[in-house]
């Protein structure tokens, strides 16, 4: 799969549908650390880590419905992953940032939060 | 940045505790688009499985534990299941309903999903057990107590209860 074909897979309601099930925070990020289509997104991400932070910047920019969860929630924390997994401490710190300014996000924002507290020696360490 | 996100200074947490006082801690979540909901219940109402509700503000724990309120981390179990008192019923046959299933990770033992017993009929081989769960954040289900999704894999299940048959 090409990286365009992963993102729009990671974007798909299927996909948020089968990570959403995860009981809590930890399962879900087994869950989606364990994923065929995360695996292929963190390689991909290694050859071109601008463009998940491009398109992260272009979601957070995104006018949603605030009475709901965004509907990328899901795929932002497969961006923010595959980059902590990759990525330089800046190209994390960026795209983290600007998922904290995203609204009515849940499991990326948890993610973001700790990827921005985390300190940048430790990063690209899991 | 949030301190002390899911405590008693969080706005988007409710007052909880056990019945010890032991706070728990958890999260009011936001409702997911209806779509997206949508797109839940064709993967997963299947089998024998019933749609009951198509809600994400919370999660199994949630469901069980706080009355469909909010969300609550599945580690927090183990401690709740304590403080309420809750006793583990070891024969499947003195299963009834309004029991607690805990299903855990066979390898790890990590609480994977939690439900409620509805229905235990049968004995032996013909012994069913119906249950009431909140799939994740995919919405609750009536199914049968080992069908439930493949992203749980094949876990073990505990059942518990706060049944007292004497004083």
């Amino acid at each position: 799969m090409t990286l365009p074909e992963v993102m729009d897979a990671v974007e798909q309601d299927d996909f948020s549908a089968e990570m959403n099930l995860a009981a809590g925070t930890a399962a879900f990020r087994q869950a989606l650390a364990t994923h065929p289509l995360f695996r292929r997104l963190v390689e991909l991400t290694k050859e071109n880590p601008g463009e998940i932070v491009a398109r992260i910047e272009n979601i957070s920019h995104r006018g949603i419905d605030i009475r709901y969860e965004n509907p990328f929630d899901v795929a932002l924390s497969a961006y923010l992953m595959a980059l902590s997994e990759s990525a330089s401490p800046e190209a994390v710190s960026t795209a983290a940032n600007a998922v904290l300014g995203t609204p009515q996000c849940w499991w990326a924002s948890g993610i973001a939060h700790e990827l921005a507290l985390q300190p940048v020696g430790h990063r690209n360490s899991r | 940045m949030i301190f002390g996100e899911g405590g008693p200074a969080d706005k988007a947490s409710i007052s909880l505790a056990t019945s010890k006082n032991r706070p728990i801690p958890n999260t009011r979540l936001p409702e997911r688009p209806s779509q997206a909901l949508f797109a839940a219940k064709r993967l997963h109402a299947k089998g024998s499985r019933q749609l009951r509700s198509l809600r994400a503000t919370y999660n199994c724990v949630g469901m069980v534990f706080a009355n469909r309120r909010t969300f609550i981390e599945p580690e927090e179990i183990p401690a709740i299941l304590q403080d309420d008192e809750y006793v583990e019923i070891i024969q499947a046959a003195d299963v009834m309903p309004g029991d607690v299933v805990v299903y855990q990770n066979r390898a790890t033992g990590a609480i994977v999903h939690v439900g409620i017993v509805l229905a235990a009929e049968g004995v032996f081989e013909t012994r069913r057990i119906r249950v009431l769960s909140q799939f994740g954040r995919d919405g609750e289900y009536i199914h049968d107590l080992h069908d439930i999704p493949e992203f749980y894999g094949q876990p073990v299940f505990r059942f518990y209860s706060e049944r007292r048959t004497s004083s």
